[in-house]
């Protein structure tokens, strides 16, 4: 059986920076390598390792060249084994986020009923009932990149993204869903609104979502919204 | 050491921030890199009044703020040359230590040359921390300082007065790069083009990136790309073959070809770059 989880190329990325590459689809089980080598990086070259990028597919770390050289951290990452690895990783958190899908939340809830021929009730209830793996954050901090969504809710972009998205609005993209953290210009498909807050700069782990977790959205009414909202959760 | 603040903004100019360190090892969260956009000036600033180099202090982008101090201060601005003035007719000297008095009100004014100037206090900045630096997290067009902010330093006493030399901000610059992680993937011709073209620099630049006017020969169809992690320093072509070229607040995160890398070195030359000047990209070593 061939080997998804294993990096085809390990290349520099400037004089400061390594990226390394795997298979390129959008997978589950090759992001969850690309996670557990990231870990892996972290861990042991504490004082080399500057900072990670995990992506789907590749994985990009900035690291010291004043402590470690190209050749001797390539030769590290090299070593690496995914089967090992995998058996440290921890089961992956699933977050339970709350989604209200009012008009005044989901601006493009019509565009997207349109595009898919779908009435609103069929696409709340596809896009409820999948449990979406966070590839990566990105875009913003705290956007997370969410997939996939079932075929038949798969929507373009816009081709002209709106100034001004509400923080909290959850889109659709291709078959791949998002939220955004704060408000921000955007050109996903907006179909509804998290009271949640996906930054809390007063907590010691600031970031509701992270990579290699998963999602499942939940319907509430404007009402609960408005309470959760009140409680700055 | 006194309380209460140390100076407000009467008019904030185009975009005045705060800058410190840049906020490394959250990128995976999609926290842009961040920090000043010209470090050598920056840290320079805090030298010349006796702060650490990562203290935080002012980046202002050419048009600069009026601001009214209420304490005494020991204050430097370094990098693009501006011709600020103390109360409607002093001029105040770039490039060394200067002490100001409480109750002045300093005009930055328009830059005559560069980009982006640094304004230091000397002092312990009471900034709130977030995620390790001073700076805005979420970057967006509003997040430069307003009319009315209030900047809390408390000054520490004597400093040491220090000069240094002026810095120069020629029109055409040539610019070092490592090769970037798609530099194959571009043909001879491409290739060839992006190290003898001229590039202008458009008006469509901020702490995000810098677009490049001219357009080396473009893919047919642009090749997928599937999002990947991005360096503060890279150059990406663009479906038109234009070049963008990555800075401080880009997105962690992109689709584009990387084609190139800025060496560190020269991302401080990059932040004083307006539009119209000209860039030559130079490979010192084709290794990478």
């Amino acid at each position: 059986m061939k080997d998804n989880f294993a990096p085809i190329s390990i290349s520099p990325y400037g004089n400061q920076g390594i990226l390394i590459n795997w298979p390129q689809i959008i997978d589950p089980k090759v992001n969850a390598a690309v996670l557990a080598m990231s870990s892996f990086v972290k861990q042991h070259y504490k004082e080399a390792v500057l900072s990670t990028i995990p992506a789907y597919c590749s994985l990009v770390i900035q690291y010291d060249p004043s402590v470690i050289s190209f050749s001797e951290l390539k030769q590290g990452l090299q070593s690496w084994r995914y089967e090992e690895a995998i058996k440290e990783k921890k089961n992956s958190t699933i977050i339970k986020i709350p989604v209200c899908f009012d008009l005044d939340f989901g601006p493009d809830m019509r565009l997207v009923c349109d595009h898919t021929g779908l009435n609103s009730a069929d696409v709340k209830s596809l896009f409820l009932k999948e449990t979406y793996h966070i590839y990566m954050l990105g875009f913003l901090p705290g956007f997370p990149y969410m997939g996939r969504l079932p075929e038949r809710l798969d929507c373009p972009r816009k081709i002209v993204p709106v100034k001004h998205v509400v923080a909290g609005s959850v889109g659709l993209a291709g078959r791949q869903t998002g939220i955004y953290p704060s408000d921000a210009p955007g050109g996903w498909q907006i179909i509804g609104r998290t009271p949640l807050r996906l930054f809390r700069r007063e907590k010691p782990s600031p970031f509701l979502l992270q990579p290699g977790d998963s999602v499942q959205f939940y319907e509430i009414d404007a009402i609960e919204f408005d309470q959760v909202k009140k409680e700055g959760l | 050491m006194k309380k209460g603040p140390c100076l407000q903004i009467l008019k904030p100019g185009l975009q005045t921030i705060i800058v410190d360190r840049r906020r490394i090892g959250y990128q995976e969260f999609g926290v842009p890199f961040g920090g000043p956009m010209d470090w050598k000036s920056a840290c320079t600033a805090n030298w010349l009044v006796g702060n650490d180099a990562e203290n935080p202090l002012l980046e202002v982008t050419l048009l600069g703020p009026e601001i009214h101090f209420l304490k005494d201060v020991i204050i430097a601005l370094t990098g693009a040359e501006f011709m600020p003035v103390l109360n409607g007719n002093q001029p105040v000297p770039m490039n060394r230590t200067v002490a100001i008095k409480k109750g002045s009100n300093l005009a930055i004014g328009s830059v005559k040359l560069g980009c982006r100037a640094y304004l230091a206090i000397g002092g312990k900045w009471e900034v709130s921390d977030l995620l390790g630096s001073a700076g805005s997290l979420f970057t967006g067009s509003n997040s430069g300082m307003k009319k009315g902010d209030l900047v809390f330093v408390r000054d520490r006493g004597f400093v040491e007065e220090k000069i240094v030399a002026f810095g120069s901000f020629p029109d055409e610059v040539s610019v070092r790069v490592a090769r970037g992680p798609e530099f194959d993937r571009f043909s001879k011709a491409m290739i060839d083009s992006f190290f003898t073209t001229s590039f202008h620099v458009s008006p469509l630049l901020n702490r995000m990136g810098m677009r490049l006017e001219q357009a080396i020969p473009a893919f047919k169809t642009y090749p997928q790309l599937i999002s990947s992690g991005i360096l503060p320093g890279t150059i990406q072509i663009l479906p038109s073959g234009q070049p963008v070229i990555l800075l401080a607040d880009a997105q962690t995160t992109g689709g584009y070809y990387r084609i190139a890398q800025v060496i560190e070195e020269d991302l401080d030359t990059l932040a004083q770059l307006i539009p119209g000047n000209k860039i030559t990209f130079i490979a010192p070593s084709l290794n990478g």
